[in-house]
């Protein structure tokens, strides 16, 4: 491809979806900062694997390349210090507050919080799968192919990762409302 | 799909919430719904479930200082024909390492070795189309000249100079913090009729006589003066007419 050709596919294609890179960095990572790397590397990466972009669905192939990304700066991360983040129980990740009625709770900030402290719990495979459905709008086609599995197994994941969040956010709040 | 176990068909609960059964198992689940009220009260807890999801609280929008170094990339490389992807950009900073050349790129790409002046709005024009196509015309959206004009406080070295010109057709839009030839630079948006102008504004640290530039690339009409040390360079797709009348109110 020559080098214009490339720079333009770039710009047009892919540095566009540098929100939607950076919304699924963050969900996954869980920190600002890392998300920040990821995607930095993310768009290195895209940059100098521009040849094998077919041309067409620029978000749901960068999306993909965020993710690998991910998964290889969580692998070194591992190695590193081990344990995750995702040890600490559920209850440290939720704030304790009393009354509230259910009108208030689709409102408030401090719900959006917690719904956020409880898909951030979840595990990697259901998190990232949420984050494309219900945040980037992707369908379970492209979905299956940014993470590489069936479209059956994207189906049964958004399942029970809405069962799980639930059920989080079911805990919390009945002892409350 | 007729001979559907129940277990079978509450599996389709999902995906038909989230629109992605074909048509002849959305009815089939349709007709198992109005008989089922395990999945008719599972549907409205997942519509409860999404509703806690739609907020903003759960979407981010890429940093600006991100978005600049992605953006902001391409002037640093422009001297160079090519594009370095192997440098280690944890030691050569961030700009260098993202090696995105852009637009701005593309259209910096000349040949032989364009003039300073010229070069210069190759890079305005690919600020303005950048500004259009990533859909980053702002980080502070608003018509009021006294919030843009301090938003840019210790984000340029300057005081930008920002109007408020709608008696004039001129609507302030926005500003957001751009990067003409790796300097910072402060970009006011305008709108006039359906056109959007992109006002640039850097300080060049010196008082210059040279008076108005004009120049048209890629269909584009550019128009440049000083406002003392500050350089001030106006794009769009509008004709040279309305961008002088846009140069003379901000003057």
């Amino acid at each position: 491809m020559a080098q214009e050709e490339k720079n333009s596919i770039f710009a047009i294609k892919i540095v566009p979806h540098l929100d939607a890179a950076y919304n699924l960095a963050r969900g996954l990572a869980r920190n600002e900062q890392d998300a920040e790397d990821i995607v930095q590397d993310a768009f290195i990466r895209a940059y100098s694997y521009l040849d094998s972009f077919s041309g067409k669905d620029g978000k749901t192939w960068l999306l993909a390349i965020v993710r690998n990304t991910f998964y290889s700066w969580r692998e070194r991360k591992q190695v590193r210090q081990k344990v995750e983040v995702s040890d600490r129980t559920l209850d440290d990740l939720f704030i304790s507050d009393s009354s509230r009625t259910p009108e208030a709770v689709f409102e408030s900030k401090d719900t959006q919080e917690e719904v956020h402290k409880a898909l951030n719990s979840l595990p990697v495979e259901f998190r990232e799968t949420l984050i494309l459905w219900e945040i980037e709008s992707m369908s379970y086609k492209e979905i299956a192919s940014i993470t590489g599995v069936p479209m059956g197994t994207v189906m049964s994941r958004l399942a029970r990762g809405r069962e799980m969040l639930r059920t989080l956010l079911n805990n919390r709040w009945k002892g409350n409302v | 799909m007729s001979k559907m176990q129940s277990q079978d068909i509450h599996a389709l609960l999902h995906p038909y919430f989230d629109g992605e059964l074909a048509y002849s198992d959305s009815i089939l689940f349709e007709e198992h719904l109005e008989n089922c009220p395990d999945c008719s009260l599972a549907l409205a807890e997942q519509q409860e479930l999404r509703m806690l999801m739609e907020g903003p609280g759960l979407r981010y929008p890429a940093p600006a200082k991100l978005r600049h170094n992605i953006y902001s990339s391409y002037a640093r490389n422009q001297q160079s024909s090519r594009i370095l992807i192997h440098w280690n950009w944890k030691i050569y900073g961030i700009a260098a390492s993202i090696a995105i050349a852009l637009l701005g790129f593309w259209i910096v790409l000349a040949p032989g070795s364009p003039s300073a002046e010229s070069s210069e709005a190759r890079e305005i024009v690919s600020g303005h189309l950048r500004s259009l196509m990533a859909t980053h015309l702002f980080d502070v959206a608003s018509t009021d000249q006294h919030t843009v004009k301090p938003w840019f406080t210790g984000r340029v070295d300057f005081s930008p100079v920002v109007k408020d010109l709608s008696d004039r057709g001129f609507q302030l839009l926005g500003g957001r913090l751009d990067y003409i030839a790796g300097r910072p630079a402060a970009a006011l948006v305008y709108q006039y009729r359906k056109h959007t102008i992109n006002v640039f504004e850097w300080n060049t640290g010196v008082v210059n006589p040279q008076g108005e530039e004009k120049s048209t690339m890629k269909g584009f009409n550019l128009v440049a003066e000083w406002i003392g040390p500050i350089k001030v360079w106006i794009v769009s797709d509008l004709n040279t007419e309305e961008l002088d009348i846009l140069a003379n109110a901000l003057r």
